[in-house]
């Protein structure tokens, strides 16, 4: 168990990576990484975010729905 | 910068911030309409002593998902200086505004960004101050 958790590749938050502090909403192309097929907002356990800018990221997202830069809900396949 | 020292003693004291402003129009709107709309938004920001920064024609966007069953609209984007009451105002016209389709008014975090970004941190900074 312990093995497996050592051997996992650590994630680390890409914007503090790259030094970005202001997630912009009005950029859809970054915010499209960061929302499932379905619309939902890409939870931090699978993107790595750190919780500082998963919270300024979630912001963005809504404020990109509002004004219909994103969807609030994707395609549904059946 | 002198520019905005000015406005400030205008105002009187009130604290001012950098607002972006962003608004989608009707589709069916002709070009014409459009433009009036726009300076319909730009001319109220001007009543109320605010300064307007920049002004960005996104044009025709296909929305998201559809609004009042239109599949696309016309989005603008207004950066502007101003007192805390034009939002205020701003949302008051767009709620009577029939064209608006929808609207977003938020106090400008954006620096580095662009070009003139250097300058709005600064701005940003200098209305900080004198509220501390």
């Amino acid at each position: 168990m312990m093995n497996e958790f050592e051997r996992r590749k650590k994630k680390t938050c890409r914007f503090c990576e790259n030094r970005i502090d202001v997630i912009d909403y009005k950029d859809e192309r970054l915010l499209r990484r960061f929302i499932t097929e379905r619309g939902k907002i890409v939870p931090r356990r699978i993107s790595g975010n750190c919780a500082w800018h998963q919270r300024r990221l979630t912001l963005a997202v809504k404020r990109a729905r509002h004004i219909a830069l994103l969807p609030f809900t994707g395609r549904i396949y059946r | 910068m002198m520019k905005t020292m000015e406005q400030k003693e205008v105002i009187g004291g009130e604290k001012l911030r950098i607002y972006e402003t962003i608004f989608v129009l009707d589709p069916s709107l002709d070009e014409h309409a459009i433009q009036k709309e726009i300076e319909k938004v730009e001319q109220l920001i001007i009543n109320h002593q605010g300064r307007i920064i920049k002004n960005e024609k996104w044009g025709m966007k296909k929305f998201a998902y559809p609004i009042k069953k239109k599949l696309q609209g016309y989005y603008t984007l207004v950066y502007f200086e101003g007192a805390g009451n034009i939002p205020t105002e701003l949302e008051r016209s767009y709620e009577l505004n029939e064209s608006c389709l929808r609207y977003l008014t938020v106090v400008s975090e954006e620096k580095g960004k662009q070009p003139e970004g250097e300058e709005n941190k600064e701005v940003v900074k200098t209305n900080a101050s004198p509220s501390e």
